[in-house]
C-alpha cells in the first residue's frame, strides 16, 4: 500500500508536533523516520495509525484519503515500544485479539495465531501470560499480534529500545528480513541512527517537527542535505570547523588559523554556484582523518583522549581551542599530549552555510532530493 | 538500641487508642453476646463469668418472627444499594469521566463526591424536603400538577426508593474515585494498542480496561458490601426502620435498636450485640466468598521466564 503525505501539520495547544509534512512512502517499501526525541516522528506515526487527527493536510493509503478513518478501518498493524501487551491475557489471546473483533471463526483463528507464532519463533509460549515471557518472547508477541490480521502497513514504534545490545542486533536482522519477505509497507520510528541506516531503504529525518531530508541510507551519510543531518546520522558524529572560504590563484582554499587546506575544484565551483558565504561550516567524518607523517601533514594537533573501539581508536585531538575526533587503526600509534600531523580527505569534505545550515555542495542549496 | 526503639514510641499512641477502644470493645461485644445483659441488671450480672453464658440469644435472633424479614431487607438493601451505585453507578461515572475532557471530567467527579462531604443529617433532611408531602415536598410538587403521586409523604409509600437512593448517592464516591484513577494509570499504548487491532471504544472498554479493574473492583465491593452491612445511619435517620413494622429495618439497625434504644423499656446489651456477632461473620464470610470469585490465587502463580 502506497502512502502518501500532503502538508501534514498537526499542532498540540500551540506546539507545532509536525509541520508541513510532506513524504510518498511506496508500495512495500520499508522507511524510518528518525530523530530525537520531540521531532514529531511518533506523532506522524500515531496520525497514520488514526489515533491522532491531523490538524491540516492529508494522509494517503493508496489514492484514498484515510485523515477520518477510525484505526479500525485502516487496517495497519502496529507495534509499540513498550509492546503494549494485555497483560491479562495469554500470548494466544493477545496475538488473536485482532481476529476476535474481526469476528473471525474459531478454526480458523486457532490456525492463523498458530502460524503466525511459529513463524515468529513463540509457537511453544502460547498458553502463557506477558509477565511470564522474556522480553525478547514479549516483542515477538507483539510483532506477531501486528501480522497476524495480515495489515497492509506496518507500524513500528521504536520496538528495540526496551530490549539489551545484543537482542536488539538479533530482532534488527529478524525484523528487517521479515518484511522483506513479507513485502509490507512499512513505517518504523527510531531514535537511533544504526537501526535507521541498518534496516530502512529509506530515512525520513526529522527534527522540531520539520522533514530535514529523505532519501536512501547511503546518500544521508555521504551527502548530507544539512547540518542537522550531518551531525545526528553517523556515529562517532561528524566534525564542524568555523573556515574561511577563499578563491586564489585558481582554486578553492579553507582557511582557519591553524589550517588551510585546498579542496578539489569540482567541489569549490559547487560551492561558488550555491553562493557560498566567506564564513562556512566544514564537517569531516572521523573517518576521513588520518594520522600522516610530517610533511604529507595538513595540520598539527595534540593528541587528547584515545578511545579503543577494538577495531578502530577514536582518537580526540585539539588544536587551537578547537576539537576533532578521528578514527584511526588499532592500535594507535601514539600518546596523549603528543603533538601529531593529520591529513584530511579533500573529496570528502562537506560545506554547509552556517545561515541556512543547508549544504552548499548540494544543487539549489539542498532540500529534500 | 534507642534507634530500634524509637519507631515504637511514635506507634505506641495508635497502638494504646486501638487496642483500647477497638479489640478490647470486640472481645468484650463477643462475650456480652453470650449474656442476658439489660438495663434491668447492669451492676448486678457478672457478665464475665462463663457461668452466666449461653446461646440463647443467637437462638432468641433464629427463631425472631421477623428475621426472615430482617434478613430479606438487608439483603435488599445491600444488593441492589452495591450493584447499583456502588459499584454499578461508580463504574459508569468512572468510565465516562475518564473518557471526556480531563477537566469536565473532575469537575463532573466533585460534583458527585458532594453528598460524601455533606453532614449527614443535612443530607437526610434534604431528602425529607424532596420526599415531603404536597404542597411542601419537592418531588410531590412537581409530579402533583403532572398528575403523577398521590401527593402523600413518599417515604411513606416508597422508603426503599429513597433509602437506596440516599445511600447510593453517597456510596457511588468511593469506587467512582478508585476507579478512574485505576483507568487513568493504565498505560496508554493499551489503549492505542486496541485502537489499532481493531476495537471500538466499548470493545477497548470491555477487553482491555474493565480486565485491569480487577482489582479495585475487588475491593470496592468486598469493602462496600462490609461497609452497608454495617451502615444504618442514613435508614435511622430516614425512616428508623418504617414506616411499617420492620418494613426497612436492616440487620445493623436491629442490633443497634436492641442495644442501644428501648422499645420495652429495657436496653438489651447482650441481645444487641449476639446480632453484632452475626453480622461479623457474615461479612468475613463474603469477604471470603469474594475473594474466590475473583481468583485471589492467580495472582501469586510461578512465573515461568526462561530463555532468550
Amino acid at each position: 500500500m502506497k502512502i502518501t503525505l500532503e502538508a501534514l501539520c498537526k499542532l498540540f495547544g500551540k506546539v507545532k508536533a509536525v509541520d508541513n509534512l510532506n513524504l510518498e512512502i511506496r508500495d512495500g517499501e520499508f522507511v524510518a523516520l528518525l530523530g530525537p526525541s520531540g521531532c514529531g516522528k511518533t506523532t506522524t506515526l500515531l496520525m497514520l495509525a488514526g489515533i491522532y487527527k491531523p490538524f491540516s493536510g492529508s494522509i494517503r493509503f493508496g489514492e484514498k484519503v484515510v485523515n477520518h478513518l477510525i484505526p479500525k478501518e485502516r487496517n495497519i498493524g502496529m507495534v509499540f515500544q513498550s509492546y503494549a501487551l494485555y497483560p491479562h491475557m495469554s500470548a494466544f489471546d493477545n496475538i488473536s485479539y485482532p481476529l476476535k473483533l474481526k469476528k473471525v471463526h474459531k478454526r480458523e483463528m486457532k490456525k492463523r495465531v498458530q502460524e503466525t507464532a511459529d513463524m515468529m519463533g513463540i509457537g511453544e509460549l502460547l498458553d502463557r501470560k506477558p509477565a511470564e515471557l522474556s522480553g525478547g518472547q514479549q516483542q515477538r508477541v507483539a510483532v506477531a499480534r501486528a501480522l497476524v490480521k495480515e495489515p497492509a502497513i506496518l507500524l513500528f514504534d521504536e520496538p528495540l529500545s526496551n530490549l539489551d545490545a545484543k537482542l536488539r542486533l538479533r530482532m534488527r536482522g529478524e525484523i528487517k528480513r521479515l518484511q522483506e519477505s513479507l513485502g509490507v509497507t512499512s513505517v518504523y520510528v527510531t531514535h537511533d541512527q544504526v537501526e535507521a541506516m541498518t534496516m530502512a531503504s529509506r530515512i525520513a529525518v526529522m527534527n522540531y517537527g520539520v522533514l530535514q531530508t529523505y532519501g536512501v541510507p547511503n546518500q544521508l551519510y555521504d551527502h548530507p542535505d544539512t547540518l542537522f543531518v550531518a551531525g545526528f546520522i553517523g556515529a562517532p558524529p561528524m566534525n564542524f570547523l568555523e573556515m574561511r572560504f577563499e578563491e586564489r590563484d585558481n582554486g578553492f582554499y579553507l582557511k582557519s588559523q591553524a589550517l588551510e587546506i585546498r579542496i578539489p575544484d569540482e567541489r569549490g565551483a559547487l560551492a561558488k554556484q550555491n553562493d557560498v558565504p566567506q564564513r562556512v561550516t566544514m564537517g569531516i567524518r572521523p573517518e576521513d582523518i588520518s594520522v600522516v607523517a610530517e610533511r604529507d601533514g595538513d595540520f598539527k594537533a595534540e593528541v587528547y583522549l584515545i578511545e579503543p573501539l577494538g577495531r578502530e581508536d577514536l582518537v580526540t585531538f585539539r588544536f587551537d581551542a578547537e576539537e576533532i575526533r578521528a578514527l584511526t587503526p588499532a592500535p594507535f600509534d601514539g600518546w596523549t599530549g603528543e603533538t601529531i600531523c593529520l591529513k584530511l580527505d579533500k573529496e570528502k569534505v562537506h560545506l554547509f552555510n552556517p545561515e541556512t545550515r543547508f549544504s552548499v555542495l548540494k544543487p539549489g542549496n539542498g532540500g529534500s532530493s | 538500641m534507642r534507634g530500634q526503639l524509637a519507631p515504637y514510641v511514635f506507634l505506641s499512641p495508635t497502638l494504646v487508642l486501638v487496642v483500647l477502644f477497638f479489640f478490647i470493645p470486640l472481645v468484650m461485644v463477643f462475650i456480652l453476646s453470650f449474656t442476658n445483659l439489660d438495663m434491668t441488671n447492669f451492676g448486678i450480672l457478672a457478665w464475665w463469668n462463663p457461668v452466666n453464658w449461653s446461646l440463647d440469644n443467637y437462638v432468641k435472633i433464629f427463631t425472631n418472627r421477623f428475621f426472615p424479614k430482617i434478613l430479606g431487607n438487608t439483603i435488599m438493601y445491600v444488593v441492589l444499594t452495591l450493584t447499583v451505585f456502588n459499584v454499578g453507578m461508580a463504574l459508569v461515572i468512572a468510565l465516562i469521566t475518564t473518557h471526556i475532557n480531563r477537566r469536565a471530567g473532575f469537575a463532573f467527579r466533585v460534583l458527585w463526591f458532594l453528598p460524601r462531604i455533606t453532614p449527614v443529617v443535612v443530607y437526610i433532611m434534604m431528602w425529607k424536603a424532596l420526599a415531603g408531602p404536597a404542597p411542601m415536598g419537592i418531588i410531590n410538587s412537581i409530579l402533583g400538577p403532572l398528575g403523577i403521586g398521590s401527593g402523600k409523604y413518599l417515604l411513606n409509600t416508597a422508603p426503599w426508593i429513597f433509602i437506596i437512593l440516599a445511600n447510593g448517592f453517597i456510596g457511588a464516591s468511593f469506587g467512582m474515585i478508585l476507579f478512574s484513577s485505576a483507568i487513568e494509570a493504565i498505560p496508554k499504548d493499551y489503549l492505542m494498542a486496541s485502537k489499532v487491532d481493531g476495537a471500538t471504544t466499548w470493545q477497548t472498554i470491555r477487553y482491555v480496561e474493565l480486565p485491569a479493574l480487577k482489582w479495585p473492583l475487588l475491593f470496592v465491593t468486598t469493602y462496600q458490601t462490609l461497609s452497608l452491612l454495617t451502615s444504618f445511619q442514613y435508614i435511622m435517620l430516614l425512616t428508623d426502620g418504617g414506616p411499617g413494622l420492620y418494613q426497612t429495618e436492616v440487620w445493623a439497625l436491629t442490633a443497634y435498636h436492641r442495644a442501644l434504644t428501648s422499645y420495652f423499656g429495657n436496653t438489651q446489651w447482650g441481645y444487641g450485640a449476639a446480632w453484632s456477632v452475626v453480622l461479623v461473620i457474615i461479612g468475613i464470610v463474603m469477604a471470603v466468598i469474594y475473594m474466590r470469585v475473583f481468583k485471589f490465587g492467580e495472582l501469586v502463580e510461578e512465573p515461568k521466564i526462561d530463555q532468550l
